[in-house]
């Protein structure tokens, strides 16, 4: 089970989705992605597309400055 | 108001009747605003002053009061002028303030716009006109932003859903299908292509899946067929090289693949067959594409030969022949069990014939031999004639012994089995055997000492042991060992197809019988067990030692199996039921030796009218009273209609269209204490649940002496 880290920040949504779903097809079941993000509805819509695409949503950090780290499990 | 001495519309000839002097008397036209002097409009009071000033009629009418007058109006007008331009001060501080406000709001809207939150709004009303409308766009174009950035997100959420979807399918995963429900009409579309197209992949997929595992698993079969078949498998090319053979055909051949590919079906074949071979190449292969089922011959690599059957095929390309292929099966088993279940057959065909030749010689010898007894009877031994009769009695007897030996071989003899251990029974025969054997020949005995029981009687197994240790006394005329050993053994179905007999398997006991002697020819070792068969000189043996134990332990349920190397010497295997039951106590039943004579009455049922007759002058002259036929239901009528007691029922055990066991069941009915002996040549396959007797049943052999007779009636009599 691996964890890895993808960068959104500076991204206006929906390019952190389009980001996480291309990320998505090397991680295997069980691994974690770690998702930082500063867009207003980076949130939202990581929830959206966890729902959607049936993955579970672990944890949403809020950071300093409008940042968030979201962790997605596959 | 003074009067004016002088109208200027009167002195101008005017004839602007708009002007709003023209026509008045009283009207001073410098201190009316909108005049229209010569044609031109002059608008506000002060404006018109300058005109004023420089028009003759003003200078020439002008005094100080209209001065006055002209001034109080100009200060009243100054005196507004301010206050309007106080008035609009204020106003515009109010438009400035609400214009910076309103435009502050804007740029706050604007900023979070921009930095990506199309969702906010700003209330709308203010008192600028331009600012209220400024907002109103600012709403407006974050509310378009907003459902371009919605638009987004969905087209965006649904892109990742196809794409993850996509890549599931790609991975493997044919359950894989878009979800959610879009507002979007194309991405409800594009869901609905994706899933459609999804379907038939998978469908193409699944079913192409199918074919491959079917094809897969057709070509294990193939495989299994190909390679486990014990058949071979060989295909040649046109010029009859070898160029594919399974492994069945290759051990068949003793060849390797690499060697096969080398030769050419002709190389495999005796060349005697070669011509055959391509009979059947032209006349079926090549006209039909097959040839029917031959047999033939092959060569081994060692070079020994062996028989095969085989069908050719055909291997055509675009309707050319390329090849052929062919099934080759080693009948080399097949044909050896076909030879000894012929052997078999013989056997017992020739069983048969003895057994019913025997049957027929024994009723003979039965009446030879009692008509002999009381000839003898009648004259004394002084008689010249007494010696004779003897002579034909012996005869008669030597004849009855032949007869049993035969009716052994035929397995018609009645046994009398009881549960008994083999290995006591051999024991007790050793010191027997010892001296028959000589000091030259070692005799061994290996005993199991857990050996099962048999059932079996016990004098037939004697006879068994006998006869195979003289054959082997016989075989080594200068000395050698003979071993007697006991074991159990599991017989599977394998075992006795090896055989060629039809399987029986189970728990048997095995008596094996060993010597070094000169053995037997394999030639001749097919026809050891047939009667009158001997390799003995002449007067040396009947014929008929083997054929009795053949007989002996067909008759127990058993198998004998001969192994010999010619001058290693020959062992015989034989196989024999395991029985359960307890041994018997082998308490015989002791002859009472009193006298012969009787005065019962006997029922006598004998359907061979001289054994009947012979046995009817018997019993009579030894006091009995004899009631006698030939036909099992005349028994019974004899039965109804004879009033006084009958003792005995004396019967023979087959009768035209019955036996005697049933007859003897259905007197035995009426007459409950009716005493039954039954006469037996044999026990024939139509009595067969009658072929091994209760030890304790009571039977006279035929051919039967007088005494023998007489003594087993009285025994059963008193018994």
């Amino acid at each position: 089970m691996a964890m890895e880290v993808l960068n959104t920040l500076g991204l206006k949504c929906p390019q952190p989705v389009l980001k996480i779903a291309v990320k998505a097809t090397s991680m295997k079941p069980g691994d974690i992605l770690e998702v930082l993000g500063d867009c207003p509805t980076f949130e939202k819509d990581i929830r959206v597309w966890c729902q959607r695409l049936k993955k579970v949503l672990l944890s949403v950090t809020d950071d300093a400055g409008g940042q968030k780290r979201i962790q997605i499990q596959f | 108001m003074a009067a004016i001495k002088q109208l200027c519309w009167k002195r101008f000839e005017c004839e602007e009747a708009a002007c709003p002097v023209f026509g008045t008397e009283n009207l001073k036209c410098w201190t009316i605003s909108g005049t229209r002097c010569k044609g031109c409009i002059q608008g506000t009071l002060s404006e018109k002053i300058i005109i004023c000033i420089d028009c003759v009629h003003f200078k020439e009418t002008v005094d100080r009061n209209s001065f006055e007058e002209a001034l109080h109006i100009i200060n009243d007008q100054f005196i507004h002028y301010r206050r309007v331009v106080e008035e609009r001060d204020v106003e515009l501080e109010n438009i400035c303030k609400h214009q910076a406000e309103g435009i502050s709001e804007v740029l706050e809207a604007l900023k979070r716009i921009s930095s990506g939150d199309p969702s906010v709004r700003i209330p709308e009303d203010s008192p600028i006109e331009p600012i209220a409308r400024l907002k109103h766009m600012t709403n407006r174009t974050a509310e378009n932003i907003a459902e371009i950035v919605d638009l987004s997100h969905e087209f965006a959420m649904s892109l990742a859903e196809h794409f993850d979807v996509l890549h599931r399918v790609s991975e493997g995963d044919l359950k894989a299908r878009v979800s959610g429900t879009p507002k979007i009409e194309l991405l409800e579309a594009l869901k609905t292509l994706t899933n459609t197209t999804i379907d038939g992949i998978s469908k193409e997929i699944t079913e192409r899946k199918h074919a491959e595992r079917a094809a897969r698993e057709s070509e294990k079969k193939y495989r299994r067929l190909y390679e486990g078949s014990r058949d071979g498998y060989a295909a040649v090319n046109m010029e009859g090289k070898i160029i594919e053979a399974n492994s069945s055909f290759c051990e068949m051949l003793g060849y390797n693949e690499i060697e096969l590919s080398e030769k050419t079906y002709h190389d495999l074949t005796p060349e005697k067959w070669h011509s055959v071979e391509e009979e059947i190449l032209q006349k079926q292969v090549f006209k039909r594409g097959y040839s029917d089922i031959y047999e033939m011959e092959c060569k081994r690599k060692d070079g020994t030969i062996f028989p095969v059957e085989i069908r050719t095929y055909l291997q055509e390309e675009d309707g050319k022949p390329k090849g052929m292929w062919a099934f080759v099966r080693d009948v080399s088993e097949r044909k050896k069990l076909e030879a000894e279940f012929s052997q078999a057959q013989k056997m017992e065909a020739i069983g048969r014939l003895t057994g019913g030749i025997a049957h027929d010689f024994n009723n003979l010898l039965t009446a030879i031999i009692g008509r002999s007894d009381l000839l003898l009877m009648k004259h004394a031994e002084s008689d010249p004639l007494y010696s004779e009769v003897e002579e034909i009695k012996k005869a008669g007897q030597r004849a009855a012994a032949l007869t049993r030996q035969l009716l052994a071989f035929s397995r018609k003899q009645i046994l009398k089995s009881e549960i008994l251990d083999l290995n006591k029974l051999l024991a007790e025969m050793e010191k027997m055997l010892k001296p028959m054997v000589g000091e030259d020949i070692e005799l061994m005995m290996l005993l199991d000492p857990d050996l099962g029981r048999i059932e079996a009687d016990p004098g037939k197994i004697e006879q068994i042991v006998m006869n195979l240790i003289v054959n082997s006394r016989d075989a080594m005329p200068n000395g050698g060992r003979i071993s007697i050993k006991t074991g159990n053994s599991e017989l599977d179905d394998a075992f006795f197809r090896g055989h060629g007999i039809h399987p029986r398997s189970g728990r048997y006991v095995m008596l094996s019988i060993s010597d070094t002697g000169e053995g037997i020819r394999p030639d001749i070792i097919s026809h050891i067990f047939e009667p009158f068969f001997t390799t003995k000189e002449k007067g040396k043996g009947t014929g008929l030692g083997l054929s009795t134990v053949y007989g002996i332990v067909k008759q127990s349920g058993g198998h004998i199996f001969p192994f010999s190397v010619p001058g290693k010497g020959t062992t015989f295997k034989i196989y024999l039921p395991r029985a359960n039951g307890k041994i018997d106590d082998g308490k015989k039943e002791k002859i009472d030796r009193q006298g012969l004579r009787g005065s019962e009455t006997v029922l006598l049922v004998e359907d061979d009218e001289m054994v009947r007759n012979l046995a009817c002058s018997i019993l009579e002259k030894y006091g009995y009273m004899v009631l006698q036929t030939g036909d099992g239901n005349d028994a019974k009528r004899i039965c109804a209609d004879f009033k006084e007691p009958i003792h005995l029922l004396l019967s023979d055990i087959v009768l035209p269209g019955s036996n005697g066991p049933l007859i003897a069941m259905q007197i035995k009915s009426e007459r409950p204490g009716i005493k039954v002996l039954f006469m037996s040549g044999y026990a024939p396959e139509s009595v067969a649940r009658y072929g091994t007797l209760d030890p304790q049943t009571t039977l006279v052999e035929k051919p039967f002496s007088i005494e023998g007779l007489l003594r087993r009636v009285r025994e059963r009599l008193d018994g």
